[in-house]
């Protein structure tokens, strides 16, 4: 087995995981998980490999949001996704796990963007070495990013499911 | 010692600080209440958030349906159910058609003759048809009550082929269009069949499928002259996995799962076979249902890895909004939009020593793709 294939036997999965949740689009997290193991190929030597797999990622999915391109081709993705899944849908969402799925979405989306990243990369067993390395922090400040960004989304989840309650609660009365 | 902070305990909680840290801490929270409650708390936010963070891994992807819900069984087509092949077919279609000729002209030459000594005899007397038949024709007469129940007998068998000849003759392009969806070759016929099967079964009716058809026989002389190699046996020159043997995913020589990357295996060879022409073939049917497609192709020693050759094999062909993107300086990715999925890719490894690095992913699937070693257009 080479390293490439070892490499991505890995990591491909940790990757794609984090990217989904980062992004919220498996398509998208699968193109650019692709690209990072391309360009790992290329690399001559790779001394922290998950931190520069998640680094490469990361940074990937930056430069990307800031094109405005990808923007109009994830919105076509979205809406040819949406005509496919007239067709076939092979897992379908229980409507409560879909709500709780995009409540944690919203949730995630009021953190920083660094917190953020940091949680998810935590989430993927990176620690707090590889954490800072890939988001190039220093090691000593990992742990209070994770500690406010844990507390975030806690809050904001709980937040919505609040508000989700209530509208349940008012809906009922009526 | 202070209190610790938050990030100091969340550290502690997820056992990243130092042993000697972490001693001392753990003394300190046994001593100190106010901490032991921040411990408490902190604990709910970790398993909290990753309990949250779990719940996002229900992303929706993939209009392709999952690879586990193919039949591992290639379905048995009609052609290979009767053994016919298209030239038996005609002979048999042909052979049906005389018989038919025949015992159309005999039946309405007997309803004359019957027709004609029934008027001649009483009506009293009932005879069956066959034996007027007989009286009055004599010696051939025993020959002709025999042939007449073979014959019917002969009719009905065949006309139950022809049917099944006219099935064979829907079936022929549908077989080959299965064919073509999972890449099949000559030299891994059987071992291919499985990845895309139900998909493209089911896609066949789509009119897309018709000129998928079309470009088959054009491709199949090509596809029988191809030295059909599977990326993993042209680099590590393994014996081709036996048809019969349920195969594991990763040793499936037909039908290469690039989304493994398997196929890097290129750089570590000298193997003569590496350096060449390639072509691509995807699943037609379904990459028409998935909505991004891309093919990686990478070498880590060169440049000019990989000469584009569009789907044609010219080297100025080119697939209609296809970009051959340099990722870098050795290597390439294929980008297509969905309105012109091309069905073939060619490529040629400019160099020796080369690898193919890359994986075809279809709305979060892998898909399968078949690498058809080929004579250099």
């Amino acid at each position: 087995m080479n390293d490439v294939d070892r490499l991505f036997r890995e990591y491909h999965q940790p990757l794609v995981r984090y990217l989904t949740r980062r992004l919220g689009d498996r398509d998208w997290a699968e193109e650019v998980a692709q690209e990072t193991f391309l360009r790992a190929v290329r690399q001559d030597r790779i001394v922290s490999e998950r931190s520069w797999l998640f680094a490469v990622a990361t940074n990937l999915v930056r430069d990307e949001a800031r094109k405005d391109i990808r923007r109009r081709r994830r919105l076509e993705v979205l809406r040819e996704q949406a005509r496919a899944d007239e067709v076939v849908d092979p897992e379908p969402l229980s409507i409560e796990r879909a709500q709780e799925s995009a409540m944690a979405r919203r949730a995630l989306d009021e953190l920083t963007e660094r917190d953020r990243e940091a949680l998810l990369m935590r989430e993927e067993g990176l620690d707090y070495g590889e954490i800072a390395e890939a988001l190039e922090l220093s090691v000593g400040s990992v742990g209070t990013t994770l500690a406010r960004a844990r507390r975030r989304l806690v809050e904001a989840y709980e937040s919505l499911q609040g508000k989700r309650s209530e509208a349940r609660g008012t809906h009922a009365a009526s | 010692m202070l209190h610790p902070d938050e990030g100091t305990i969340h550290a502690w909680l997820d056992d990243q600080l130092p042993p000697e840290e972490r001693a001392k801490l753990e003394q300190h929270f046994d001593q100190c209440e106010q901490c032991a409650v921040l411990v408490v708390d902190a604990r709910g936010l970790v398993a909290g958030a990753s309990r949250i963070v779990g719940t996002l891994d229900g992303v929706r992807s993939g209009v392709v349906p999952p690879m586990k819900r193919i039949s591992a069984a290639p379905p048995t087509s009609l052609w290979r159910a009767l053994r016919l092949t298209p030239v038996r077919a005609a002979i048999a279609a042909t052979a049906l058609l005389a018989t038919a000729t025949v015992f159309a002209v005999r039946q309405g030459g007997q309803t004359r003759d019957t027709a004609r000594a029934s008027a001649a005899m009483p009506a009293s007397t009932p005879i069956p048809a066959a034996s007027a038949l007989s009286a009055a024709g004599g010696a051939a007469a025993p020959a002709a009550k025999m042939r007449q129940p073979e014959a019917s007998k002969s009719i009905t068998t065949r006309s139950d082929q022809s049917t099944a000849v006219d099935s064979i003759a829907a079936e022929v392009p549908r077989s080959k269009v299965l064919a073509q969806a999972v890449g099949v070759s000559r030299g891994n016929q059987a071992v291919a069949g499985a990845s895309g099967m139900a998909a493209a079964r089911s896609a066949v009716a789509d009119s897309a499928a018709v000129d998928a058809r079309r470009e088959i026989v054009a491709n199949a002389r090509q596809a029988i002259q191809a030295d059909s190699i599977s990326m993993r046996t042209a680099m590590k020159a393994a014996p081709a996995p036996q048809p019969a043997t349920p195969l594991p995913r990763r040793a499936f020589a037909g039908s290469v799962q690039l989304s493994d990357v398997v196929v890097t295996s290129m750089t570590q060879t000298a193997d003569p076979r590496a350096f060449g022409c390639y072509r691509l073939d995807f699943d037609s049917l379904r990459i028409h249902a998935t909505s991004l497609r891309q093919f990686g192709l990478s070498a880590p020693n060169g440049v000019n890895v990989v000469n584009a050759l569009g789907n044609s094999g010219r080297p100025d062909s080119v697939i209609a909004g296809a970009v051959w993107r340099a990722v870098d300086r050795d290597s390439v990715a294929v980008s297509t939009p969905r309105s012109s999925p091309p069905t073939t890719l060619i490529f040629a490894l400019a160099e020796e020593g080369h690898s193919v690095a890359g994986r075809l992913i279809a709305s979060g699937q892998p898909m399968p793709v078949q690498v058809l070693r080929i004579r250099c257009p």
